[in-house]
């Protein structure tokens, strides 16, 4: 199958915008990022991961693929799985339906990252266009060329465990009514990412934006800020 | 940011891979360039992985003066924690805890030290010694 694999910025706005201009709509990564809203900010330095307070700068995951329902009327269906074997027999069978799935990967078990970058992360998104004897054909939207991941590997990464565990989920559009982007949609999702931006809470949007370099300004000079992550 | 002045500075942690970053063209169109990375991002990636890379080495002076036991190495290795080792392996935290030491590792059974192996992407023979 031909893929038009795109780069992006991040990996679910381009995922869904790679998908959805392999259905056909002209799509960006920008414009699906901006119609679901999806740029956010919070600090929430009671939620500690790994020692670090977290701060968040986009919407949930899956925000960006739901967000499609009311600008295009896309549907999209989610499957996860109990068992490795019940998701790659799942994925198999929509690939051989001719279809272009994405998935909900662990990152450190996925071979083709830089070993660095291997972190215990749960929710990163990739598109699977095809199946090569052993191997996926995987347009991972963070890396500029399409890639490949043996069956294994992949299956251990959709299966990772831990917090946000991927349980093997799958996506892919069921049906997309609309083929073509409204300018009435574009300016209610600004509308609505500007309320998201502006609530009235101390953490949240611009306010928590300050909030979070006032104290950053207060933290003591050299690396006595430094923090080993707990053990 | 204008295309001509995103950083090119080499990130070594992107392992040679470039990233997507949006910035103005001639036009002033926003557009995707490929950047090989920021230096400060560099920095604080090789902070993290550098932490974890300390932990498993203190790990592996713990099994050598017999203090602890292989799964311990093995967990920092993995970059895991006890909470994320014990969600992968089914045990609870508690039993992952006893079994870091040597003695509660020597009690596995072998069924037990192959869910800790699947877990962890080794062999059994592996988890048993120091690589």
């Amino acid at each position: 199958m031909n893929f038009d694999h795109r780069h992006a910025a991040h990996c679910e706005s381009g995922v869904v915008a790679n998908l959805l201009r392999h259905h056909g709509l002209e799509m960006s990564e920008s414009l699906a990022f901006g119609l679901a809203s999806a740029l956010s900010f919070a600090y929430l330095p009671f939620i500690k991961v790994s020692g670090q307070p977290v701060v968040a700068y986009r919407a949930l995951p899956r925000a960006i693929i739901r967000g499609m329902k009311a600008p295009l009327d896309a549907h999209f269906r989610f499957e996860s799985f109990r068992s490795e074997a019940a998701g790659q027999a799942r994925l198999d069978a929509l690939l051989a339906e001719g279809r272009v799935v994405g998935l909900q990967t662990s990152v450190y078990w996925l071979p083709y990252f830089p070993p660095d970058m291997r972190f215990h992360f749960n929710v990163h998104n990739l598109l699977v266009y095809g199946k090569d004897g052993d191997d996926y054909l995987i347009s991972d939207p963070v890396f500029e060329h399409p890639v490949r991941c043996a069956s294994a590997d992949l299956a251990r990464a959709r299966f990772a465990k831990g917090v946000l565990a991927p349980k093997g989920l799958l996506y892919y559009p069921q049906r997309i009514e609309r083929q073509s982007v409204q300018p009435a949609a574009v300016r209610q999702a600004i509308a609505r990412n500007c309320r998201h931006m502006l609530a009235p809470v101390p953490i949240a949007g611009v306010r928590g934006m300050r909030f979070l370099a006032s104290r950053l300004e207060r933290l003591p000079a050299g690396a006595g800020h430094v923090r080993r992550p707990a053990d | 940011m204008e295309a001509d002045n995103v950083p090119q500075e080499g990130n070594a942690t992107l392992g040679g891979q470039r990233k997507a970053v949006y910035a103005r063209d001639a036009n002033g169109k926003l557009v995707i360039v490929p950047s090989r990375g920021w230096e400060v991002e560099e920095i604080v990636t090789r902070q993290a992985v550098d932490a974890m890379a300390e932990q498993a080495q203190a790990a592996r002076a713990r099994v050598l003066a017999g203090l602890a036991s292989p799964l311990e190495y093995w967990m920092h290795a993995r970059r895991m924690d006890v909470a994320l080792l014990a969600q992968s392996s089914g045990f609870w935290q508690w039993r992952v805890r006893r079994h870091l030491g040597p003695h509660g590792f020597a009690r596995l059974s072998a069924s037990q030290l192959g869910r800790y192996a699947q877990a962890l992407g080794v062999s059994t023979a592996e988890l048993r010694k120091l690589p």
